[in-house]
């Protein structure tokens, strides 16, 4: 699996950053879905900053604890999973991955 | 419905899908129209939406609920509000109204780990029996900043025109 970037062109909108909040990398649809407030160039600023209260000391507090926030969202009859968690290396923590990306309103549950 | 945490708005997401500035805005399903200040953009999700200005510095926070126990509704509230910051000190609320729409309101100050905040919310009786919930938090200096904005997006609060 080495030096396949399989990520880039992944369906799903994948942002990553650092402990302190700075944008280290986006993938291509992240890029795409936040195009009107930068794109690309947001990489290497800090999330905090274009986050007013109350959800500026949320994130610094998820950042902070590294504890995983998942939740859906609805907007124009699409829904959406948003998941927060944190990334290490050799059991460092380094700071947060976001995958966002669309599912069906009804999901199949399987119990097993 | 059970009371929808407005911190679950924004977190990690920028700003996305912008519409911008109109006269008013009209929420249909809780039958009330607000009014957008000039120069400011909004957001709605579900039953979020989101008025903010070109800086990006400051949000108002607008939450449709189910009609609902609005004391619960008020608790949950202060619950995240005590959960998230220091120094809470919040007035008890009081009765309201606006445009013919019964309310409450509250405000009062805290502090995060780098400023004091000031904290104002209302929650009003919309005439399609939902609770609409008005929220600001923030520092002194953007209050001040906004401050007619914020009251332009408070007092336009009324029930949809026919």
């Amino acid at each position: 699996m080495q030096n396949i970037d399989w990520v880039k062109e992944f369906p799903a909108s994948i942002t990553v950053c650092d402990i302190e909040g700075v944008i280290l990398y986006m993938n291509d649809l992240a890029i795409e879905v936040f195009k009107d407030d930068g794109g690309v160039s947001l990489i290497g600023t800090n999330l905090l900053e274009c986050h007013p209260e109350p959800s500026r000391t949320k994130l610094k507090n998820m950042l902070k604890s590294g504890m995983t926030n998942t939740y859906s969202t609805l907007k124009n009859d699409k829904k959406k999973i948003i998941h927060q968690a944190p990334w290490f290396i050799n059991n460092e923590y380094k700071g947060f991955v976001e995958i966002a990306f669309e599912v069906p309103f009804e999901i199949p549950t399987f119990i097993r | 419905m059970r009371y929808i945490s407005l911190f679950l708005i924004l977190i990690f997401v920028f700003f996305s899908n912008k519409s911008y500035s109109q006269q008013t805005f009209i929420h249909k399903e809780a039958g009330v129209q607000l009014v957008i200040p000039p120069g400011w953009f909004y957001e709605s999700e579900d039953n979020n939406i989101t008025f903010y200005p070109e800086d990006k510095d400051l949000v108002v926070s607008i939450t449709i609920h189910e009609m609902n126990n609005v004391e619960s509704i008020i608790d949950s509230l202060i619950s995240d509000l005590t959960k998230l910051y220091t120094s809470v000190d919040l007035t008890n609320p009081k009765e309201d109204n606006i445009h013919g729409m019964k309310g409450w309101h509250f405000y009062g100050t805290a502090k995060n780990e780098e400023e004091d905040l000031m904290i104002q919310y209302g929650l009003y009786l919309t005439p399609l029996n939902k609770i609409l919930e008005l929220g600001v938090v923030a520092s002194g200096d953007i209050f001040e900043k906004y401050k007619k904005d914020i009251k332009s997006i408070q007092d336009g609060l009324k029930p949809l025109e026919k």
